[in-house]
């Protein structure tokens, strides 16, 4: 996962489209059909980065913390210990979080955009199936962080008219990827209904 | 009216009124706090700070008021406002969810409404209207509501329609049809339901933080020489159990009478219309709701039971429409009291004019799985059972009585699960749940936003899954659609077919 992006100093626009895009990174991605497709393996390294700098920050914190307390005598000794237990395991998990879980995640993630909506799966421990209807995506948003700018990953945002899952994520796309489900999704919302009816409004 | 080509109107000139005192109270409320808490020998001082303030907001209002104009055009309405920095804001008619009308006593004093104008997005009403003429009101509720009809045949029969201004009354002016009346019994019993009571005391107690008043009356005096009575006149504890059992009795009568005086105050007169496509609410003694909310912009309708309504024979119909749903109690007042009381056999009537073919009570209703009641009871025990017998076995001989709680743990959670139920129709999906508080909700198919299927570590051990569905607009009925303890084959073939469905629905009418 060392490969430079070439076009990483592309400005940070979020939304246009870049069909002359040079696509010198990973795969091409998939083209759209009915099957369950896979997200970007860029991405695990994307999320590894950030959890490790997260990881270390608490780390570091907690290592402070715990110095203090031993070498100027806080709390009592067994308080002292149960500290140290608890840092080792609060580290342990964040360890877990950021080496383990990604690669986990990616496995179980993947996405279906049929004739008749986009379904989205997610989730290692707590998982979930997400349907929305293609005519019910009021619409999208294509978005990228520093760091998956870096290695040209993306975030599919679908915005539908409902509450709880009023905003429903795919994460981790290429943004390629991103870019074509975008386009794919928005050209069947705009061509196919007249809008106030369709949209269950 | 055969107005020539878009007049622009102004808001009703009381409004300039109404602003400026609706903005006082931003003043006078800290004012007044000084003034009661604080001491009041700097009040004058206060009052020199105040004043270019309070000229400077007058002449803000004036502006406002001079700046704020609404017209209608062919399919929308158009609010411009501002002088410095402009806005004008196009809403079309068929965006429109509801008009909502507030007056209060002042309000129908002059003949004038606040009106609040819903689309779906957002929390926060599009546009509200600081105060119209009734007159203005009505034409707006006719430009808008036929506004819509036309904007809807015109793009069915695809022709461009005639010049602007003269717009063809085609529609005879809708009839009405009275649905629902309640008189001045069913809100006495609404009253004794609805317990308001508590909030009036919760509302009092709020105060009496502020201001704390206890000292100076003395609460604590009060035992005291409560107790000084009993034991001067030698009562035992059976007579002071009486005092206390006389007075609890006396207090909790109070609060019901106090409940049914807001409730009657507030419900008087209520009225649920049919007007034309619409449902037209209306209530209220001193400030008089009216929301106008169109048929086909129904979500989502909950029928709910508390235990007090089971025990008198009485539900509650609430609705919701998309948008609106943040603020449930004063911005979706026509959602959430669309019927607050109603005898539960004239549910179905009242229902029917809602979705036709709605049968709640008769719909194929479907269980959870067969495993979820051994779920629930072990989960219930898991919970219960080892606190209890800690709290048992610590405090011996009264905290025995804990031992109960992993009976009742148990009994709880095995009635949820018996009470949870699904159902599908051709048109609606169903849902119903709750022990104490019942809710029967059905959304249409064509309403349907997403769906998700959701699988807990505990889920999977069990084969099980979660279904939700998601509509637009929850707030108001308080009832969500969200299957627990599934099979997990019949939750996710439930939920390719409800996508499936849904995406079919949309198309078809």
């Amino acid at each position: 996962m060392s490969e430079k992006n070439p076009d990483e100093q592309r400005p940070a626009d979020t939304n246009a489209t870049q069909p002359d895009r040079p696509r010198s990174v990973g795969d091409d991605p998939p083209p759209i059909t009915d099957g369950p497709q896979r997200l970007d393996p860029r991405w695990i390294t994307v999320e590894r980065i950030s959890s490790w700098i997260y990881a270390g920050i608490v780390t570091i914190a907690l290592l402070v913390f715990l110095g203090l307390c031993w070498s100027l005598g806080w709390f009592g000794l067994w308080l002292r210990l149960g500290f140290t237990l608890m840092s080792v395991g609060v580290s342990a998990s964040l360890v877990y979080r950021a080496h383990i879980y990604p690669t986990l995640w990616y496995r179980r993630a993947s996405y279906v955009l049929s004739q008749t909506a986009i379904e989205i799966r997610t989730g290692v421990w707590w998982r979930s199936v997400t349907s929305v209807p293609r005519s019910r995506i009021q619409h999208t948003d294509v978005e990228q962080g520093p760091l998956m700018r870096k290695y040209g990953i993306a975030k599919l945002i679908i915005h539908t008219a409902g509450t709880q899952h009023a905003t429903v994520e795919l994460i981790g796309l290429s943004r390629q990827q991103a870019d074509r489900t975008r386009d794919h999704l928005i050209a069947r919302v705009a061509g196919t209904h007249e809008p106030g009816r369709a949209d269950g409004v | 009216m055969s107005d020539p080509p878009p007049r622009s109107h102004r808001l009703h000139p009381s409004s300039l009124l109404f602003q400026f005192v609706s903005g006082l109270r931003h003043f006078i409320v800290p004012g007044l706090l000084v003034l009661v808490v604080g001491a009041s020998s700097d009040w004058a001082k206060w009052e020199l700070y105040l004043m270019p303030i309070l000229a400077l907001f007058m002449v803000a209002q004036i502006v406002r008021y001079l700046s704020l104009r609404y017209r209608f055009d062919d399919h929308e309405l158009v609010i411009r406002q501002g002088v410095l920095s402009r806005t004008e804001r196009h809403i079309p008619f068929d965006r429109i969810q509801n008009i909502d009308l507030v007056q209060n006593v002042a309000h129908r004093a002059l003949g004038v409404a606040e009106v609040r104008l819903q689309t779906a997005s957002g929390s926060e009403p599009e546009a509200v209207l600081r105060v119209l003429a009734m007159h203005a009101v009505e034409t707006m509720r006719e430009r808008v509501f036929q506004g819509r009809e036309r904007a809807s045949s015109e793009s069915e029969i695809g022709s461009a329609g005639g010049p602007a201004g003269s717009l063809a009354r085609t529609g005879e002016p809708a009839e009405r049809q009275e649905i629902v009346r309640l008189g001045l019994e069913e809100l006495v019993r609404l009253g004794v339901i609805s317990n308001r009571g508590l909030v009036l005391v919760a509302a009092a107690i709020g105060i009496s933080y502020q201001f704390n008043p206890w000292e100076r009356l003395n609460v604590s005096g009060w035992f005291q020489s409560a107790r000084g009575l009993a034991e001067a006149g030698n009562l035992g504890p059976i007579a002071v159990g009486v005092a206390v059992a006389g007075a609890s009795v006396l207090v909790l009568g109070l609060l019901i009478a106090m409940s049914i005086a807001w409730t009657v105050l507030k419900f008087h007169g209520f009225r649920l219309e049919r007007v034309g496509d619409g449902f037209r609410i209306s209530f209220g003694l001193l400030t008089r709701h009216t929301a106008t909310v169109p048929a086909r912009r129904i979500q989502f309708v909950s029928v709910h039971q508390s235990a007090l309504a089971r025990l008198m024979g009485r539900s509650s119909i609430r609705i919701e429409t998309a948008g609106g749903s943040g603020d449930d109690g004063r911005h979706a007042f026509s959602r959430k009291w669309f019927v607050p009381i109603l005898p539960t056999c004239d549910v179905p009537r009242v229902l029917n004019t809602v979705q036709p073919g709605l049968d709640m009570r008769h719909a194929p209703w479907r269980g959870l799985s067969a495993g979820a009641a051994r779920r629930a009871t072990r989960r219930a025990l898991r919970n219960w059972l080892l606190p209890a017998v800690v709290v048992a076995v610590v405090f011996r001989p009264w905290g025995l009585a804990a031992l109960v709680l992993p009976v009742l743990g148990v009994w709880l959670a095995r009635r949820q699960c018996a009470l949870t139920a699904y159902a599908m129709t051709d048109e609606c999906v169903l849902f119903r749940s709750g022990v104490f508080t019942r809710k029967t909700s059905a959304a249409r198919i064509d309403k349907i936003q997403a769906v998700r299927l959701a699988e807990s570590p505990f889920d999977r051990r069990y084969r099980m899954a979660t279904l939700a569905v998601d509509t637009a607009g929850a707030g108001p009925a308080d009832h969500r659609i969200r299957v627990p303890y599934l099979d997990r084959q019949v939750a996710a073939q439930l939920a390719v077919d409800l996508t499936r469905l849904a995406e079919s629905a949309a198309f078809r009418s």
